[in-house]
């Protein structure tokens, strides 16, 4: 159905990749904030067990997205698979573009 | 193992799924009513009722069992009142503004809709006005906790609708589930049969959409509104289920409590007016000793899943092939996506959460909160609705 509807246009696939590397750099510049952020908590502080483990746990996904984001380059650059699925849909799109 | 680090790393898996299925479901609540109403085609809507059905069941049934307590699952309700109201209101006529709500939001930008990403910039200047102006000018803390009874129902087990109908019953949450959910799945499936019936009618042939095919798992193809619903479902689930079996404290699912809290507590020490509080509002309000950011932990697992949800979205759009750098033909877009974005973020604090946070959580907790948003979330559409039609 979807594949109906799709034509070529130009690959912005790079952009999305930024975006991932992006998220996943943040969340490990949130779980240092985070903990800072913990310490002049009025009301709702979290525990030192809660900070460390939460912490710990943002590393992981940074690291984790980070991780994605070299596969995607990859498939995109190396095996460039992506680029040949490139498609608009009309499912999703606004109608202000 | 730390039980934080556990709940935040699964939460994490949760926010890819719930990110994959709001970008290959394309669950908006804003475009699942415009396609209703302007090109009657209700397949969104269909998927936010399959996962409002689903969830609600599966919720009924692993309260009901004793899976997750009674006790712990009231825990985490939190209060309902006149605030749904007035802040589905804003918060309604904010995304019909913009064009998209809080989950159609996270899977628009993370596709690269750039005036999604405006109104995300506008939602934390909206959630930074309520944080110093609104909420210490109006004392809006004391409104919520002393207004006239009717229209403000108490947490925990007085806003527990089983609770209410049938007292300490261990069945009482399975009943209340299956009357709200039946009704969503209900009206899912009588939409989805007759989309099938008019499309069978156009074709000349007996049209049947599956559930899940090959295409829809390497997200070559958008996710059927089945499919789409049963992941909704299967993230709450994970969330609850998790949350309560690593900290034994219930997390329900909510995405808007993380920004604001995040923006607000980093502008906080430059701003300082939350530590002045009392020289802002007038001398005739009681004294409030703390901002709303200051009452939540800086850091709930809902922090952790938004940023997975726009991990997981862009990851599928991109291997779905549709990511796609987008900017509005016309510019002013991008002002009235901040505008709508202040009136997104102003509402969803009024009413302590937004379209996933009260009205769906709502639902799932068994409070008043999601019966108490919709109405007037529908109104705050259909007033921004007309609003554009009178301005464009």
């Amino acid at each position: 159905m979807a594949a109906v509807n799709m034509k070529k246009r130009k690959n912005h696939n790079w952009c999305g990749i930024t975006f991932l590397a992006f998220y996943g750099l943040f969340t490990i510049y949130a779980s240092f904030l985070l903990s800072s952020l913990n310490k002049g908590k009025v009301i709702g502080k979290l525990s030192d067990e809660a900070v460390a483990g939460i912490k710990e746990s943002f590393i992981l996904w940074g690291i984790i997205m980070i991780i994605g984001a070299i596969l995607l380059l990859i498939r995109e650059y190396v095996l460039k698979s992506g680029q040949e699925e490139v498609k608009d849909t009309e499912s999703g799109v606004s109608p202000h573009y | 193992m730390n039980p934080y680090f556990l709940e935040y790393t699964i939460i994490g898996i949760a926010g890819l799924i719930f990110g994959a299925a709001l970008e290959r479901g394309r669950m908006c609540f804003v475009l699942a009513t415009n396609n209703m109403f302007m090109a009657r085609d209700t397949k969104i809507l269909e998927g936010i009722l399959w996962a409002f059905g689903i969830s609600v069941l599966a919720f009924g049934i692993i309260e009901s069992l004793g899976i997750v307590p009674v006790q712990a699952a009231v825990a985490g309700v939190f209060p309902s009142g006149w605030y749904d109201l007035a802040g589905a209101l804003f918060f309604g006529f904010g995304i019909g503004l913009c064009g998209a709500c809080m989950s159609g939001l996270i899977f628009r930008a993370s596709s690269g809709f750039t005036q999604n990403w405006m109104q995300l910039f506008g939602i934390l200047v909206g959630m930074i006005i309520f944080a110093f102006l609104i909420f210490p000018l109006t004392n809006f803390l004391y409104w919520i906790l002393h207004t006239i009874p009717w229209l403000t129902i108490k947490p925990g087990l007085s806003d527990y609708i089983p609770h209410e109908w049938f007292g300490n019953a261990v069945w009482g949450p399975f009943v209340v589930a299956l009357i709200f959910g039946g009704l969503f799945l209900g009206l899912g499936l009588y939409l989805t049969r007759r989309r099938f019936t008019k499309i069978s009618k156009e074709r000349g042939e007996n049209y049947k959409e599956p559930v899940i095919t090959w295409d829809m798992l390497k997200f070559k193809e958008a996710y059927s509104p089945r499919l789409g619903g049963l992941l909704f479902a299967v993230v709450a689930v994970m969330v609850l289920l998790v949350s309560y079996f690593t900290v034994h404290k219930v997390a329900y699912m909510g995405v808007t409590t993380p920004y604001g809290s995040f923006d607000t507590y980093i502008l906080a020490p430059f701003i300082n007016l939350y530590t002045t509080v009392g020289h802002y509002k007038a001398s005739f309000l009681p004294k409030i000793s703390s901002n709303w950011f200051q009452i939540v932990p800086v850091a709930i697992p809902m922090t952790l899943l938004v940023i997975t949800t726009f991990a997981g979205a862009t990851t599928t759009a991109i291997l779905g092939g549709e990511f796609k750098w987008r900017v509005p033909k016309r510019k002013i877009m991008f002002l009235q996506n901040f505008i709508g974005g202040i009136f997104t973020g102003v509402g969803a604090r009024i009413a302590l959460g937004c379209n996933i946070g009260t009205l769906w959580s709502g639902f799932l907790m068994f409070s008043w909160a999601g019966a108490l948003f919709l109405p007037t979330l529908v109104l705050g559409m259909y007033l921004a609705l007309k609003f554009q039609q009178a301005i464009w």
